[in-house]
């Protein structure tokens, strides 16, 4: 019996070496190998800002790329038609596209018109953005968009000590009224513009969230819809304030820009940080990327 | 409602039993020769079977007509007994089952001999410890939960992860006890191995769907761990050296008969091995330090008998996990230091006292404590020469949960066609989600600065109804109700959970069984959908956010083909809701409110369950196989678009041999394939667009990664062979057995995560050119084992 015990021993041994041997590729202790990415599928990526009182456009039409490619404008243009319809009158242009890639901006796959059709953009209207590949590489993409209403700011009051920042330094307040609209659920942008200059604004509101920019801030009306919310704004406490100009830069912003803005900062404030949870960006742009934006703007001169 | 109260009542009173005249046989089953208590043995009637299984505390109780009666017991492992008695009053009696252990040399290993057609219980799985103990297993540490991940429906995380995913569900919404009490966190080493030490323990139970009302607090599933009570009639030893680890457990009396004890503790000893080279590695760089990782178990009860009617059983765990690395290095009079320590454990006890009211009333009383705790400190400062601090700056973490509970849980079997359980417990939860502390010491002053989360306090309540009801021979239901509550920030919430499993006895051997349950869990884990790391958070139910919820159906069919071989076959439909997440962008270590950095959803999973298994003879084993379908749905994540559990594992199969060559050899073998984990990454990117002021009518733009949908890629199939043979000797004085094996013996390359990289070179034009690769990282290639054990 011990023989036969040996025996099984020796085997089993000879049995584990083999296999450790016929494993033994050239890459037997290589833990990292590459595989194959998900096919890139090549979109259309969209974005329009546009402000009802602006007389206008100017719209990019690009394209994504694969991750590690050197972004250009060789690379990111091609040859693509813009047609914005009006749905409720089925009016619709086309936004000429300029052959100078870098422009105004340096925005790429440039559309661009300063010759918009007579009352074309009109508040609550709703709009359908077409994007098309000429050269049929890309399938065409699309946006609803619904021009949002104005909302009436009844005041904006300028308070010189008003406690502190976050950050513990003295802070001064601008606090405004917002008349908020009760039929819809709405989406404001603020910043706030010391002699005309944008400065750091924030405020503790649980409406309120950072924008991508830090003097940005996105409201969502949903904790005082109707009603007549105040928004305390903090700013830097300035020696010379009377020689000072405070206004408040507000637009009233589509929900699909607040998710776009607030998802975008998200994941450019996250992109190194191995401890949170992917973000992805918001489009409103259907069978693309990106996003078309309609919004109304005001500046409130502070009291 | 009052009428069925009335009628069931009826019922249980008009039994056969209680018309004529009956008498109730009652007492413990146990092991003849350590007279350790044997849980769900069979007791019945050899010629009527009319039977009942004994308690998880080996007593059982069982009326029969008065007169001669042929009383049997069986419990696999064991050689069946079978007496007659004349039953002329209520008898109590111990019934000792002698182990085949010590009529052959081979020991049978398998299921025990529960027939799977008669249980009106499904999606329940008994795996014996000497099971478990001969499964090959990764660097040779025998695992309890590693052993449950080859079940159909029970999977594994990633690479050597001990983490339960059961049915959908994470790791949290398993229940697993030890003695009774919840064990918060169940691993070491970051999820590699499990805190139960195999050689204490005697007996796992799995519950997956159909729970009896008697459990409550968890969505997923019951891992149902009880501690071996010690040898009662002589002192018994065992332990093991492994590559990683050394245990070494004793048991035996104090008082024979009377009282027992058993230890067990384990410990790696990489760092005690390694230390002479690590400090001189730090001496050969003019530093003085230390570095290394261990973890241990300590494991320790006593049992003491005062009379036939009242048992005391005083258990105790605790186990760590610590991870250091200390360095000094001398500048002229003063030495430059650096730490970081990263500890993290648990404490669990409890105290049960059983006591036997009448034949037919048995309870018993528990008080537990459990207490996770998570410490780690990172600092640098100076010393002088004599070690003395002169100044530091250190920031420290710490989280944990620490509960304590009190429960009692009668069994009332008032004839053989009922055994109706009930019982009430209370547990105070003291939660800590994750404190930082500040320190500074400067100029002999100390600074020391607390932010983060406060501590909750909450109370959880439970009460349940349970009836195992042998409605006709051929029907049985097990039917229930669990309530319970939750006192929390001046908020109660209170739930009703029903419960019912039902079974009808189809011919030769087979069943069809259905059930349906509701659950609803109080605390929540908040983890990253990774590796287990002890910085995951226990959280309570708290005003804002949600208790989790669930309900389950589950239709099954169980066939015993023959005295051999079993087959089941389960469809389950589970759906949960309030489960929580990380907010897209949110993570760890930020001092905000933890409840501002969570968002609550919703979950799915459904799928189809295969186990056939031979569970004797000298081949023995189980085929598993599972097709399932796992979702998730948050409103703040995704768009609120639906998406694939990280664990949504459509094909998950596990082959578990084992084969007794001789009575010194056995050889086993396991093989499991899983379909690749589902994780979110990008292939491409574009310019994104943002608008700035009216003033400079500018734009900014960054560079964004497209990510179109959350776990949208899936990694390669996962896919190992284990193999492993133990040679078994009986020496002299004690046996002693020599086992060796591999891990992942055809070493294959299994994905543990995947990442995207920039890799560039040089084109035939002489152009630096980028290109973006993903790469799959892998762990574990095949990685042997050796281990020498011996039990005296």
């Amino acid at each position: 019996m011990k023989v036969i015990t040996t025996q099984i021993l020796y085997t089993t041994l000879l049995m584990l070496s083999l296999v450790t041997l016929i494993s033994c590729g050239e890459d037997f202790f290589e833990t990292n190998i590459e595989i194959d990415p998900p096919v890139l599928e090549e979109k259309i990526v969209g974005f329009a800002f546009i402000n009802l009182e602006t007389d206008e456009l100017e719209i990019s039409a690009s394209v994504n790329a694969p991750i590690g490619t050197q972004i250009n404008s060789r690379n990111f243009s091609f040859n693509s038609q813009v047609i914005i319809n009006k749905l409720s009158t089925n009016e619709s242009f086309e936004v000429e596209r300029l052959q100078e890639i870098t422009s105004i901006n340096n925005i790429f796959g440039q559309h661009f018109t300063d010759d918009i059709p007579l009352n074309f953009f009109e508040e609550g209207e709703d709009y359908e953005f077409n994007f098309t590949d000429l050269d049929n590489i890309r399938p065409d993409a699309t946006a609803a968009v619904t021009f949002p209403k104005k909302t009436t700011i009844s005041d904006a009051v300028f308070e010189y000590e008003a406690g502190l920042r976050e950050d513990g330094d003295e802070a001064s307040s601008i606090t405004i009224t917002i008349e908020d609209d009760s039929n819809e659920h709405n989406f404001y942008e603020i910043a706030v513009l010391l002699n005309t200059s944008p400065t750091f604004a924030s405020t503790i509101d649980l409406s309120a969230t950072k924008g991508l920019q830090d003097d940005f801030l996105l409201i969502d009306d949903s904790s005082f819809n109707g009603e007549s919310k105040e928004l305390e704004i903090k700013v830097f406490r300035i020696s010379d304030p009377e020689n000072a100009t405070y206004q408040v830069e507000f637009r009233d912003i589509t929900e699909d820009y607040f998710k776009y803005s607030k998802t975008l900062k998200s994941q450019v404030d996250n992109e190194d940080n191995p401890f949170s949870s992917p973000v992805p960006v918001f489009s409103n742009v259907e069978n693309g990327l990106g996003i078309i934006s309609l919004f109304q703007e005001q500046v409130i001169d502070v009291k | 409602m009052r009428l069925i109260y009335w009628l069931l009542l009826l019922q249980i009173f008009s039994s056969p039993q209680l018309t004529g005249q009956s008498f109730t046989i009652s007492g413990y089953i146990q092991d003849a020769q350590s007279a350790e208590k044997l849980i769900a043995a069979n007791i019945y009637n050899a010629e009527t079977f009319d039977g009942t299984v004994s308690n998880n505390f080996g007593y059982f109780s069982l009326t029969l007509d008065a007169g001669p009666q042929k009383l049997a017991a069986s419990y696999i492992g064991y050689q069946s007994f079978e007496t007659t008695l004349n039953l002329q009053s209520d008898t109590i009696i111990t019934i000792e089952l002698k182990s085949t252990a010590e009529l052959k040399e081979v020991e049978i290993i398998a299921e025990r001999q529960k027939d799977i057609s008669q249980s009106a219980q499904m999606s329940e799985i008994d795996v014996p410890i000497s099971q478990i103990k001969n499964i090959p297993a990764f660097l040779g540490e025998t695992d309890v939960l590693k052993a449950l991940q080859l079940l159909p429906g029970v999977q594994s995380g990633g690479e050597g992860q001990s983490g339960l995913y059961i049915r959908g569900g994470s790791p949290d919404q398993n229940l697993i006890l030890l003695d009774g009490t919840p064990v918060y966190n169940v691993s070491h080493l970051f999820g590699f191995f499990s805190v139960f030490n195999s050689d204490a323990i005697k007996d796992v139970r799995l519950i997956k769907g159909g729970y009896p009302a008697r459990y409550g607090g968890r969505l997923s599933s019951v891992v149902d761990i009880n501690l071996k009570e010690g040898n009662m009639k002589s002192i018994h030893g065992a332990g093991s050296i492994g590559i990683v680890s050394s245990k070494f457990t004793l048991e035996g009396p104090i008082i024979k008969d009377k009282t027992s004890f058993i230890v067990s503790g384990r410990r790696t000893y990489i760092d005690l091995l390694l230390k002479p080279v690590i400090q001189s590695e730090f001496r050969d760089n003019g530093e003085e330090g230390d570095t290394g990782y261990y973890f241990y178990d300590l494991n320790a009860k006593i049992n003491h008998v005062f009379s036939e009617k009242d048992r005391l059983y005083a258990s105790f765990y605790s186990g760590d996990d610590r991870f250091y690395f200390n360095v000094r290095e001398v500048d002229g009079d003063f030495k430059d230091f650096t730490k970081s320590d990263l500890g993290w454990g648990n404490i669990t006890s409890a105290i049960r006292w059983n006591h036997v009211w009448n034949p037919k009333l048995f309870s018993n009383l528990t008080f537990t404590m459990s207490h996770y705790n998570l410490d780690t400190e990172v600092g640098y400062g100076t010393n002088n020469l004599n070690n003395d601090i002169l100044d530091e700056i250190s920031i420290g973490y710490t989280s944990g949960i620490r509960d304590f509970a009190a429960k009692i849980d009668f069994d009332w079997v008032p004839n053989p066609n009922h055994f109706i359980r009930f019982g009430i417990s209370g547990i105070d939860h003291l939660f800590k989600p994750g404190e930082f502390e500040l320190f500074q010491l400067e100029a002999f002053e100390e600074f020391l600065e607390v932010l983060g989360q406060e501590e909750v306090d909450a109370q959880e309540f439970d009460a349940y109804i349970e009836d195992d009801w042998k409605v006709t021979d051929k029907f049985r239901v097990n039917a229930g109700l669990h309530a319970s509550g939750f006192n929390v920030q001046g908020k109660f919430y209170t739930s009703a959970q029903p419960r019912l499993s039902m079974r009808y006895q189809l011919k030769d051997g087979q069943s069809i069984k259905a059930s349906f349950a509701t659950m609803r869990q109080f605390i929540h884990l908040l983890s990253f959908e990774g590796i287990g790391l002890p910085t995951d958070l226990w959280l309570p139910t708290t005003e804002r956010v949600l208790p989790q919820d669930s309900w389950q159906v589950a239709l099954g069919y169980a066939f015993k083909i023959n005295e051999d071989w079993d087959l089941t076959l389960e469809a389950y439909y589970r759906s949960m809701s309030n489960l929580i997440a990380y907010k897209e962008g949110s993570g760890l270590f930020e001092l905000n409110d933890w409840q501002d950095r969570i968002t609550q959803g919703n979950g799915d999973s459904k799928g189809i369950e295969l186990f056939l298994q031979k569970k004797t003879g000298r081949f023995n084993g189980w085929l598993g196989y599972t097709l399932s379908f796992t979702n998730r749905q948050f409103d703040e994540l995704n768009f609120g678009n639906e998406f694939p559990y990280r664990y949504d594992r459509r094909h998950d199969i596990s082959l578990v041999a084992n084969y007794e060559l001789g009575p010194k050899v056995h050889i086993a073998g396991t093989w499991v394939y899983g379909t690749g984990n589902a994780v979110t990454l990008s292939n491409n990117q574009y310019i994104a667009w943002h608008p700035r002021l009216r003033y400079d009518r500018s734009f900014l733009n960054t560079t964004v990664e497209d990510i179109t949908d959350r776990n949208n890629f899936r990694m390669a199939p996962y896919h190992r062979l284990d193999i492993g043979v133990n040679f078994i000797k009986q020496k002299k004085k004690f046996k002693r057995i020599w086992s060796i094996g591999a891990y992942n013996a055809y070493s294959n390359n299994n994905p543990f995560f995947v990442y995207g990289d920039t890799e560039s070179y040089t084109d035939d034009n002489g152009n630096i050119v980028s290109d973006y690769v993903l790469k799959q990282q892998s762990l574990f290639p095949i990685i042997p084992y050796v281990k020498y054990s011996f039990e005296f």
